[in-house]
């Protein structure tokens, strides 16, 4: 080969694109509540390889864009930066471009003027955020513990390392050059180094060509974290180098530090003293007070708690906080001056005055609750940014053009629903470009665009989150939905359901009408688990459909799961709250119209259908019935089965905050909680799916 | 007197890029195209350095380092390997034998000039 740059050129194309895939299969990987150091250590390491090959075989527009890719993982390598979804959808869009350029750069070809562009705007964003890193364009997501905004300016990647070195033996007989190694790296920084002689044998024992040397180093510089670990390129092996960056500005240093620093202590030193402090069960155990037994035990259980805190962490926008803590000074006013006006309450003034601070007291505690519930919503955007991605992918697979459109991104949700509903909205997504979707053909035969489209929508509309899911392919077919029903025994023959009925058939379990499981529907969570999940949560599902035009699938859910819309009832002198989530209708009938079946069970004719009753005062034990000749019925639903539960009366419509029965006094079957209603009484909220299980089990144990 | 590296590759091209580079940075150089043409070439010369390849007919270049490393004249050379790929396992051998560090092929003569200047 004349030309040995040509060789390596091929050698570099393919080893750079399996860079980028391995760069974008780590990306997605990600998980953002957890992210795992070594995964951002391998993205940097991918983007730092490009970089360097791409460099060495003049392609200088792939090496400088790789560079601003890797500078941007630097600091998020090492926790100063965190890796946002926003971030990860500006990286990923980097492995594309990288992708790109490759391609072109193998035909000698330069990069388009489109992608030009594009790589400037990217670039750009890449900067923003690094330079605020508390305002990034999305609510800003800090950890609370973080400093505040702009306390760390852009290029400063903490104040320098502290680093433990331990020369490898076998040193000196590898011609290695330590000096060398320490004078590069005090052109790092300002440099403080204590040699650890601790590891030398005896003089009669020492062979004079290994090495047993090891040092504490501090150094305070500018420079990245992948400079020094250059400089040590040829010397770390496995664990004998620890690099750590220093305390961030703002942070207090522990003590050892700044011994360190204005004592000149060694930090092996620091470590022997440190080691010799002793844990309070040790010492507790020496002094006989306690068994070691007690001590393993209590250790068990701090250490469970400390897992369950970690596990349990919200991040909280800087700004909501300050809102929260206004909101706690404004308290603290209308406190004072409603000690004010009951001082003078005879006299109308203070009435007056009175009454005003009532109502600021009103509008506060409303709003303080809202704002307290505000801290566990994140925005439905880490839900959402995994979809283009997705979208493109499976229309790809598929040979379907599909564009997706989001809409509401920032909408908030309750962070517990967002980990619940990462599955039903995956698979709802996929089933609209799978099935949803006709294939570029039949679109163009029924006159619409080749290029399919789907629309994510989220937005909050009074009180309930609402979640769509819009495409315009080929629609639900009514008559292939009907006919499965009925051949399933869905639907009792010669039933004539509405639309609105027939399309939430799709979400019954074992229900689906495309004969040939394909490759990326069809598996793992089906349209029975979404509507489980959504259920779970509180929510509801709509489906709109019409042939030909398309399909709409809409998910209702609560703001929050601490509050609950219910509909309150009375039953004998008792209040009870159901779900309004699971509420069909309510009804009056004559006894008349109950039917008793096998000697005790109670039925109910309607519309066609036989229903259960369950007479509530009964089964919740609260005294015999008396036969009014009337019954008042709540129509529920729950887990695709009905009931007609049997109420006194109705008393109204409330959103009430659910307080669990579990942690005040224990689990009860038929009752998921509790709430405390306005007149300071307690009403126990039901849980429908648990009273069918009772009434059936007691049926079961009466015949 | 400026430092003295020896440079062995089987490639002329690769020898020709390294001299010239190095001749750039005011080194002295030496070359030879094998491991076995490196011992003979080698002694007396007051090496600073010595880069050598991996692969090469006759005599592989872990062979070279570990025949290099037993004379007394090269016990504390610094020795560079050139390796083909970012394998961590031909690093690792090149350690074994007693290589002081590697260069990572491909490589531009500012990263070969780095290196170099790492371990001199």
């Amino acid at each position: 080969m004349s030309d040995p740059m040509a060789q390596f050129r091929t050698a570099f194309f393919e080893e750079a694109t399996e860079l980028a895939d391995s760069m974008e299969a780590t990306l997605l990987s990600l998980d953002l509540q957890a992210v795992e150091v070594e995964d951002l250590h391998t993205l940097f390491r991918a983007a730092h390889s490009i970089k360097g090959n791409a460099g060495t075989f003049g392609f200088p527009a792939i090496a400088s864009f790789t560079h601003q890719l890797e500078s941007t993982l630097e600091p998020v390598r090492q926790g100063q930066r965190a890796m946002t979804s926003d971030l990860r959808e500006l990286i990923l869009q980097g492995v594309d471009l990288i992708r790109s350029h490759l391609h072109h750069a193998r035909h000698d070809e330069p990069l388009p003027e489109k992608e030009q562009q594009a790589q400037t705007l990217l670039v750009v964003k890449l900067k923003e955020g690094k330079d605020a890193p508390a305002a990034a364009p999305a609510p800003a997501a800090v950890e609370v513990k973080a400093p505040p905004a702009g306390s760390s300016s852009a290029h400063r990647a903490g104040t320098g390392f502290s680093i433990r070195f331990e020369a490898p033996q076998d040193a000196f007989r590898r011609g290695v050059n330590l000096e060398r190694l320490f004078r590069d790296l005090a052109k790092l920084g300002t440099m403080r180094s204590w040699p650890d002689l601790s590891h030398l044998p005896v003089l009669d024992r020492l062979d004079p060509e290994d090495c047993h040397l090891a040092w504490d180093i501090r150094l305070e510089t500018a420079h990245p974290m992948m400079d020094v670990e250059e400089v040590f390129e040829f010397v770390a092996e496995g664990d004998n180098l620890r690099i750590q960056s220093l305390p961030a500005e703002g942070a207090v240093p522990p003590l050892g530090d700044y011994l360190q620093v204005e004592a000149n202590v060694s930090p092996a030193d620091i470590r022997e003293a440190l080691a010799k402090q002793k844990p309070l069960g040790e010492i507790l155990v020496d002094m006989g007070k306690v068994k070691p037994e007690a001590v393993g035990k209590a250790l068990e259980q701090q250490a469970k708690k400390r897992t369950q805190s970690e596990a349990s962490t919200v991040r909280v926008a800087t700004e909501k906080i300050d809102r929260l803590v206004n909101l706690v000074g404004e308290l603290v006013i209308t406190q004072a001056m409603l000690a004010q006006a009951s001082l003078q309450s005879n006299s109308m003034q203070g009435e007056e005055q009175m009454n005003a601070a009532l109502l600021q007291l009103d509008r506060q505690t409303r709003e303080l609750q809202e704002r307290v519930m505000g801290i566990r919503m994140v925005p439905v955007d880490m839900v959402f940014s995994r979809f283009p991605r997705m979208v493109h992918e499976l229309g790809r697979q598929l040979g379907k053009d599909v564009e997706l459109t989001m809409e509401g991104q920032a909408t908030e949700l309750d962070k517990t629903f967002i980990e619940m509903l990462v599955d039903p909205l995956t698979h709802l997504v996929r089933n609209s470009v799978d099935h949803g979707m006709e294939e570029k053909e039949s679109r163009l035969q029924s006159g619409k665009p080749t290029i399919g489209t789907i629309a994510l929508r989220a937005s909050s509309r009074g009180g309930h989150i609402y979640i769509e899911i819009k495409d315009d392919g080929r629609g639900l077919n009514r008559d292939k939905i009907l006919q499965k029903a009925l051949d399933r025994g869905i639907l009792p023959p010669g039933s004539h359901p509405s639309d609105e009925e027939l399309h939430l058939l799709i979400f019954e379990p074992g229900f689906s009408t495309v004969e040939q499981v394909s490759d990326l529907s069809g598996r793992g969570v089906g349209m029975d688990v979404v509507r489980q999940n959504v259920r779970a949560l509180g929510g509801r599902i709509e489906v709109e459909s019409q042939m030909g035009k398309g399909t709409t699938i809409r998910l209702v859910l609560p703001l929050t799961l601490a509050i609950l819309d219910g509909l309150t009832v009375r039953v004998a002198d008792e209040t009870y709250v159901f779900p309004l989530a699971s509420v069909l209708e309510s009804f009056q009938c004559n006894d008349a119209d109950v039917q008793t079946v096998k000697g005790d069970r109670e039925v109910i004719s309607l519309r066609g259908e036989f229903i259960p009753v369950v007479r509530l005062q009964r089964l919740l034990a609260l005294g015999s019935c008396q036969n009014t000749g009337r019954a008042l019925l709540v129509l529920v639903e729950s887990e695709g089965r009905r009931a007609a539960m049997a109420v006194d009366e109705l008393l109204g419509q409330q959103q009430v905050v659910i307080k669990s029965l579990e942690t005040h006094y224990k689990r009860v079957e038929g009752i998921s909680g509790a709430t405390i209603l306005g007149d300071g009484r307690v009403a126990l909220i039901l849980d429908v799916s648990g009273l069918m299980r009772l009434e059936a089990g007691a049926a079961t144990v009466e015949a | 007197m400026s430092p003295c590296i020896l440079t062995v590759d089987d490639s002329s091209t690769m020898r020709q890029m390294i001299t010239f580079t190095l001749k750039s940075a005011n080194f002295e150089v030496v070359e030879a195209g094998d491991g076995v043409e490196a011992l003979e070439v080698a002694p007396g010369k007051k090496l600073s350095l010595i880069i050598t390849d991996v692969n090469m007919p006759r005599m592989d270049g872990i062979t070279l380092v570990q025949r290099l490393r037993a004379l007394p004249e090269f016990k504390f050379t610094p020795i560079l390997v050139l390796t083909t790929e970012s394998d961590a396992s031909m690093k690792m051998k090149g350690k074994e034998a007693g290589a002081t560090g590697w260069i990572v092929k491909p490589f531009s003569p500012e990263k070969l000039l780095e290196v170099v200047n790492k371990v001199i």
